[in-house]
């Protein structure tokens, strides 16, 4: 008489419903919205909390899905989350270990993020917009959570990061991290997103280390997506001139994918591939890719690991 | 080491010649307890002096042991690092003191054995499951001398077939017959005591299965070789995997690669505990903890055509009580009479629906699920690959010994 493993025999009640949870950010729009569908139809979770800065956003979505998607005894849940705020942050992982967190934590996307925001701009700590949002509120994140994780059978953290990663050619620039000296839109995207990328690696090294073996830490690009992260694109002041839409027209359809299509590497990693096997990996178009060699500094890693620690003030008490 | 005041004439193997002086104070020690229940034994050894099994088994196996000292399994010893074991005095006394408990062990899995092999021969397309499975448990029974929660089935046959991985045993009433072309799991038990053994085959009536079973019973090989004291978990799937994925078989004309069903494990056993704190994993990744001095392990392997993952699905037919579950309070009287029922006869022990049905328990569904939904019950249904699979299984359960190295107690000629 074998014993399956906890996540299948402790995933379904008597009743045949599942009881896994998820964790998705920014997810009132775009991929995140996409990949909440998706986890929601496929029936395999129990609740999907939807972690996102906007009440109203956030119940717009939550509506949206329960009226247009399939039938599902999944539940959809909104929890206030900025991450421009490590005290949001911080006050996220604590109501939601006291509320939920004897259930374990199954699944967290770390999904939201901004992009080539024009002028430097400072979140609630003082800390650059784009590595703050994109890297240091998820570090601050993903740490509170980890008790919860650490009770799943097969905990999978997914960071959504991007090709853009590459844009970041000289490495993690550990002078600068934040761009004050010399600040680009892009320059800082493509350092968040190579963050995004240092941060899965070295979390998946660490659980693996510390015996963590449920906790599966991945990384991955979604594509070049027709989703709101391109807010900033266009200068907030200035009309948009017929042409614009046109041409932006052209691309999307011609060249951008559908927010389905960019949700499907996440969607895979958090329930198609088996347990472990994404554990360090770098995944585009749901297959496994090699990201750019700064990705693979351990160097570089461990220090963003305790920098971020130290900007923080969150750290990780189980993975030293 | 009791064989010598039993007066049993057996050729004396002995393998602790030399140490004499301390068997005697050892015996000393034993004589008070053992005496009373030697007597018995010898007066109905005398009985049946050349017993022999029949077909179907029904000649209890402790007729045919006189001394009742059951044979030892295949023992595989220490590798380098443990081998200081072997001659130290302190785990060789150890395992002296164990030798009891090990007999009754022992005596499991050689019901164990004769059973497997009748049914293995026995078994034809054709018959009914259900049939298969009574005759099955019956003979189990009667070797072992069953005596409510003191000897008797260990747990549920599983007689899972193709898709089905495991879990699955007929409910009462069944009517699915055995087709010549099905990939049947035979998973049954056997306990003394609490001391449970835990041991699988796989039963095909087509060679086209063949390189599948090899595969799996070569892996199941794998990760008892690779077990020991001291052994990371995470290490043993990792060989079990390495070994069980480099096969590759053809079944209906298309090939497939062999895969582990990776969220299957295999599991240390605790007395009346199937499921004791640790899980046996048979792909990469697992966790670190280690195997320990004494303990007793499920090892078993799953080799699968199809996604290597199993869900549960279908009726459920296996339950058992949660060990470590406290007083709950239950408002619906049948469920506490359930329970009661429950309680007295399997107690932590795996049980179905026809175990309840066998013991005259009628209209249980309602209180049955109820004892679920408290938590006290928990329901093992099913556990499925993807229509169309096949799914096959060898188990063994082995002992760590602190001194001799790892015993294979339900090794046999067939497996």
């Amino acid at each position: 008489m074998p014993r399956a493993s906890a996540r299948v025999a402790a995933s379904r009640d008597a009743d045949g419903a599942s009881r896994k949870t998820c964790v998705v950010t920014g997810a009132n729009t775009g991929i995140g919205l996409a990949t909440v569908r998706a986890l929601r139809a496929s029936n395999e979770y129990s609740k999907i909390t939807l972690a996102c800065r906007d009440a109203s956003k956030a119940r717009r979505a939550i509506d949206a899905l329960a009226r247009d998607g399939a039938a599902s005894t999944c539940a959809l849940v909104f929890r206030e989350l900025d991450l421009a705020s490590v005290a949001s942050a911080r006050d996220f992982a604590a109501s939601y270990l006291d509320d939920e967190g004897d259930d374990g934590l199954d699944c967290l996307v770390n999904n939201a993020g901004v992009m080539a925001v024009p002028k430097l701009e400072r979140t609630r700590d003082g800390f650059e917009l784009q590595v703050g949002v994109n890297h240091l509120g998820h570090h601050a994140l993903t740490a509170g959570l980890m008790p919860a994780l650490a009770k799943s059978e097969d905990a999978r953290v997914i960071c959504v990061s991007s090709e853009a990663h590459r844009i970041a050619g000289k490495g993690l620039a550990r002078e600068d991290l934040f761009g004050e000296k010399n600040y680009s839109a892009w320059g800082q995207y493509g350092q968040s997103k190579l963050a995004n990328v240092l941060f899965a690696f070295e979390l998946a090294r660490r659980c693996e280390r510390a015996g963590l073996g449920n906790v599966t830490a991945s990384a991955l690009h979604p594509g070049a997506v027709d989703s709101e992260l391109g807010r900033y694109l266009q200068p907030p002041d200035e009309e948009i001139k017929w042409w614009q839409t046109k041409l932006y027209d052209f691309i999307r359809l011609n060249f951008l994918k559908t927010t389905e299509q960019g949700a499907a590497t996440s969607v895979f990693l958090a329930r198609e591939i088996a347990r472990g096997e994404a554990r360090g990996k770098y995944y585009s178009d749901c297959a496994e890719k090699t990201p750019a060699k700064n990705c693979l500094d351990v160097d570089d890693a461990r220090w963003l690991w305790d920098r971020s620690a130290e900007l923080t003030g969150v750290g990780f008490d189980s993975l030293l | 080491m009791t064989r010598d005041d039993d007066g049993a004439n057996d050729d004396d193997d002995d393998d602790d010649a030399g140490d004499d002086g301390d068997d005697a104070t050892r015996e000393d020690g034993e004589a008070t307890t053992a005496t009373t229940k030697k007597k018995k034994k010898k007066k109905k050894k005398k009985k049946s002096a050349a017993a022999k099994q029949t077909r179907p088994p029904s000649t209890p196996v402790r007729e045919l042991y006189p001394g009742a000292k059951y044979p030892a399994g295949e023992i595989l010893p220490h590798r380098e690092h443990n081998l200081w074991r072997e001659t130290d005095e302190e785990k060789r006394e150890l395992e002296r003191l164990e030798e009891n408990l090990y007999n009754e062990a022992r005596q499991c899995a050689e019901v164990h054995r004769e059973v497997r092999q009748y049914i293995s021969d026995w078994v034809k397309p054709g018959m009914k499951y259900i049939d298969v499975c009574e005759t099955l448990e019956n003979s189990v029974r009667k070797l072992i001398e069953e005596r409510g929660l003191e000897a008797g089935v260990a747990f549920p046959t599983g007689c899972s077939k193709n898709h089905v991985a495991a879990h699955w045993t007929p409910n009462g009433g069944c009517e699915s017959v055995i087709d010549k072309d099905d990939v049947i799991k035979f998973d049954f038990g056997v306990q003394v005591k609490g001391r449970i053994i835990d041991c699988a085959f796989t039963k095909t009536f087509n060679d086209m299965y063949d390189p599948l079973l090899k595969a799996v019973n070569e892996a199941t090989e794998t990760g008892i070789r690779s077990a020991g004291i001291d052994v990371r978990l995470c290490d043993i799937g990792e060989a079990v995997q390495e070994v069980m994925e480099s096969h590759t078989v053809e079944i209906h004309g298309k090939e497939y690669q062999v895969k582990c069903c990776s969220n299957l494990n295999g599991h240390s056993i605790d007395p009346y505990r199937i499921h004791a704190g640790k899980s046996v994993p048979i792909v990469k990744g697992g966790v670190q903890t280690k195997m320990e001095e004494g303990e007793y392990y499920a090892i078993e392997t799953f080799g699968t055509t199809g996604r290597g993952y199993v869900i549960e699905d279908g009726e459920c037919s296996h339950y058992m009580k949660n060990f470590d579950v406290g007083h709950v309070p239950l408002r619906l009287p049948r469920a506490k009479q359930l329970l009661g029922v429950i309680d007295r006869n399997f107690g932590t022990l795996a049980f179905c629906k026809r175990y309840l049905d066998r013991i005259g328990e009628q209209r249980y569904s309602m209180a049955l699920k109820n004892l679920c939904d408290n938590g006290i019950v928990q329901p093992y249904p099913p556990l499925c690959d993807i229509k169309g699979s096949y799914v096959a299984q060898y188990e063994h359960t082995i002992l760590l010994k602190p001194s001799s190295g790892v015993e294979v107690l339900t090794r046999g000629e067939d497996y």
